[in-house]
C-alpha cells in the first residue's frame, strides 16, 4: 500500500475543514478528488504533499508516517503544484522548470537531458529562453506543470505528483495532451492525485475519484463508472431540480 | 563579460571619488604618495568610498531578498521598521541625552537597537506562520509612525539639535572614518549567508505549500532572511541614516538587466548598489561645494524618477 489515510481530519483556526476521511491508494494509480468549491480539495492535496500536518488520524506512505519523512527525502517522492499563482520575477521558462531540480543533486548532463524531456512533454521547447512574466496564461500553467514534472522526473515509478486543478487555463488541446501524459505516466508506475472540475474527461477506466461533501466528508470513493451517479453529484455539488448542468449530463 | 564590465566600472567609480573633492588630484598624484594627497585619501576619501560601497552594496541586496521572501517586487528593507526604529532612537538620544548625542559610537549602537526593537514589534505582528502582508502592512504603519516621531522631535527641538536629527532621515556619508569602517564590515558575514540561501530564496518565489514540496523549510528560512536583512539594514543606517531607494531599485534594475534567479540576482545587486551609493556620495560632495548634500537626498531624487521610467517600461508590454 503506498499512500494510507486512517480517518484523517483537518482543522483550521479549530474548525473542521475536512474528514474524517479513510483511504488506501496503492503506487501507480491516478486518484482524482471532486467537490464543490470550500470542500476541502486543496487542503487534503497540501496534506498528501506533506506541506499542511493533520489534524487527526494519521497518514503513511509506504508504511511510514508522512512526518517522519526528512524534508529533503520527501521533497525527492512528493511534488505538489497548487493552484494558479502568478509571479512578478522575470525567470526565463528554463529558470523556473529547473527550480523542480532544486532538492536533488543531479549532474549538468542528468539535469539537461530531464528539463530536454520535460519541456518536450509539455511543448515548451520554443519558449525556453522567454521570461515568465510575458507567458499566457495557459503557457504559464505548462512552464508550472513542467517544474512539477521535473522534480519526480528520475523517479517516477516510485513517486507521487499531486495538482491542484492542473486543467485549469490549459486550452482544449493541452487538456488532453497533459490527460495523456498523465496516464501514460500512471502506468510506468507514477501515482499522481489531483484535485479537478473535469472529472468526467478522465482518459482511463482503471482510476479512482474520491468525492467530497461541501462540508469535507467523504462521499464516495472508488472507480468513476460505478462511483459516480447523479444522486451523488447533486449531493456533492448541491445541484437544484432545475439545474440545468443536470439536464445537459443527462441525469 | 559582465563580470569585466562590472569591475571596470566599479574601479572606475573608485578611482573617480578617490580624486574628487575640494581638492581634486590627479591620477599621477593619486598614485605619487605625496603628503597632502595621502591624507586627503587615506584620512577622508577611502574610508567615505569603503563606506559607502559596504552601505550601498548591502541595502540593496537586503532589497532583493526582501523582495524575494515578500513575493514583491516593490518591497524595500525599510519595510522592516528597521530604518524608522533607528532613526526615531537617534532622534530620541540627540533631543533628550546628551551623554548619547556627543558620542557617535553610543549614537550609533542606540540607533541600531531601535531598529531591532521596531522589527521585532512588525514581526509579531506576523504571528507565529510570520503571515507576509500582515508584516508588510504593520512595517509601513510603524515605519511612518517612527518617522513621524522623528519629525515631531525635530520640530520641537533647537537648530542645531535638528539639523543633526535631519542627518538620520536624510542620510549622509559625512565624517566617514576607519571605525566607521570597521563596523560597517560586519555587513560582509551577513552578506556571505545570504548569498547562501540563494536556491532557498528561489524556491520562496513559489507559493508556501510548492516551496516546503520541494524541502524548503518555509517559515524557518523566511525568518532567518529577515533577521539577517535587519542586522544590515540596522548597521547601515546608525552609520549612515536612511538612505532611500538603493534597496528598491537596483534589484529592480538587476533583474532587468541580468536575470531574476537569486544567485545572478544577489551579487550583482551588491555590486550595483555599492557602485551607485559611491557615485551618488561622490555627487552629493561635488555638486555644489563647498556644501553637502546628503547622500540620501541625491538617492531619492535619481532614483524616483529612474524608478518611474522602469514602471512604464514595464507596463509596455
Amino acid at each position: 500500500m503506498s499512500l494510507r489515510l486512517e480517518d484523517i481530519i483537518a482543522k483550521h483556526q479549530g474548525v473542521r475543514v475536512l474528514g474524517p476521511i479513510c483511504m488506501n491508494l496503492e503506487q501507480g494509480t491516478w486518484l482524482s478528488i471532486v467537490g464543490a468549491n470550500g470542500a476541502g480539495k486543496s487542503t487534503l492535496l497540501r496534506i498528501l504533499a506533506g506541506a499542511e500536518a493533520v489534524s487527526d488520524g494519521t497518514y503513511q506512505f509506504q508504511g511510514r508516517r508522512i512526518s517522519e519523512l526528512r524534508n529533503a527525502e520527501r521533497a525527492k517522492l512528493f511534488a505538489y503544484l497548487a493552484q494558479a499563482a502568478p509571479t512578478q520575477f522575470p525567470f526565463t521558462v528554463r529558470e523556473y522548470v529547473l527550480l523542480g531540480a532544486l532538492p536533488h543533486q543531479w549532474s549538468s548532463e542528468t539535469r539537461r537531458r530531464a528539463l530536454c524531456d520535460v519541456t518536450k512533454s509539455m511543448s515548451l521547447e520554443g519558449l525556453l529562453e522567454r521570461s515568465v512574466v510575458q507567458l499566457s496564461g495557459g503557457e504559464f500553467q505548462r512552464v508550472r506543470l513542467a517544474r512539477s514534472l521535473l522534480q519526480i522526473w528520475l523517479n517516477r515509478e516510485a513517486s507521487v505528483l499531486i495538482l491542484d486543478e492542473p486543467l485549469a487555463s490549459l486550452d482544449w488541446k493541452h487538456q488532453e495532451h497533459l490527460l495523456v501524459l498523465l496516464g501514460q505516466l500512471v502506468n510506468q508506475g507514477l501515482t499522481v492525485v489531483d484535485a479537478t472540475h473535469q472529472f468526467l474527461l478522465m482518459p482511463s477506466h482503471d482510476d479512482q475519484v474520491l468525492v467530497l461533501s461541501p462540508r469535507g466528508e467523504a462521499l464516495a470513493i472508488g472507480k468513476p463508472s460505478l462511483t459516480i451517479t447523479p444522486e451523488l453529484i447533486q449531493n456533492a455539488f448541491e445541484l437544484d431540480e432545475r439545474s440545468t448542468f443536470r439536464a445537459r449530463l443527462r441525469f | 563579460m559582465r563580470n569585466v564590465l562590472i569591475t571596470m566600472l566599479a574601479l572606475a567609480v573608485v578611482l573617480l571619488a578617490l580624486r574628487l573633492g575640494p581638492t581634486s588630484l590627479s591620477l599621477t598624484q593619486l598614485l605619487s604618495g605625496n603628503l597632502e594627497a595621502h591624507t586627503v585619501v587615506w584620512q577622508l576619501r577611502l574610508p567615505r568610498v569603503l563606506l559607502a560601497a559596504l552601505v550601498g552594496g548591502g541595502l540593496a541586496l537586503s532589497g532583493a531578498c526582501i523582495q524575494g521572501i515578500f513575493r514583491n517586487p516593490l518591497a524595500d528593507p525599510s519595510l522592516l521598521g528597521v530604518a524608522g526604529g533607528a532613526a526615531f532612537a537617534a532622534a530620541l538620544g540627540i533631543a533628550f541625552a546628551p551623554a548619547v548625542a556627543a558620542s557617535p559610537w553610543l549614537l550609533a549602537g542606540v540607533a541600531f537597537v531601535g531598529g531591532l526593537l521596531a522589527t521585532l514589534i512588525v514581526l509579531s505582528f506576523g504571528g507565529r506562520k510570520t503571515d507576509l502582508y500582515t508584516i508588510l502592512l504593520a512595517g509601513l504603519a510603524v515605519n511612518a509612525a517612527a518617522l513621524a516621531l522623528v519629525g515631531l522631535i525635530g520640530v520641537l527641538s533647537m537648530e542645531t539639535t535638528f539639523r543633526s536629527i535631519s542627518f538620520w532621515t536624510m542620510g549622509s556619508l559625512n565624517q566617514a572614518t576607519w571605525i566607521d569602517v570597521g563596523v560597517a564590515s560586519l555587513i560582509l558575514p551577513c552578506v556571505i549567508l545570504l548569498l547562501r540561501r540563494a536556491s532557498a530564496l528561489d524556491g520562496l518565489v513559489l507559493p508556501d505549500a510548492e516551496a516546503q514540496s520541494l524541502g524548503i523549510t518555509v517559515t524557518q528560512s523566511r525568518r532567518e532572511v529577515i533577521v539577517l536583512v535587519a542586522a544590515i539594514t540596522g548597521i547601515a543606517v546608525s552609520l549612515t541614516g536612511v538612505i532611500a531607494f538603493v534597496g528598491l531599485i537596483v534589484p529592480h534594475m538587476i533583474r532587468l538587466s541580468m536575470g531574476a534567479t537569486h544567485r545572478t540576482l544577489l551579487p550583482y545587486s551588491f555590486a550595483g548598489g555599492a557602485i551607485l551609493i559611491v557615485l551618488a556620495d561622490l555627487l552629493s560632495r561635488t555638486l555644489i561645494q563647498p556644501m553637502e548634500i546628503p547622500v540620501g537626498i541625491i538617492t531619492a531624487l535619481l532614483g524616483a524618477p529612474i524608478f518611474v521610467l522602469l514602471l512604464r517600461a514595464q507596463v509596455k508590454p
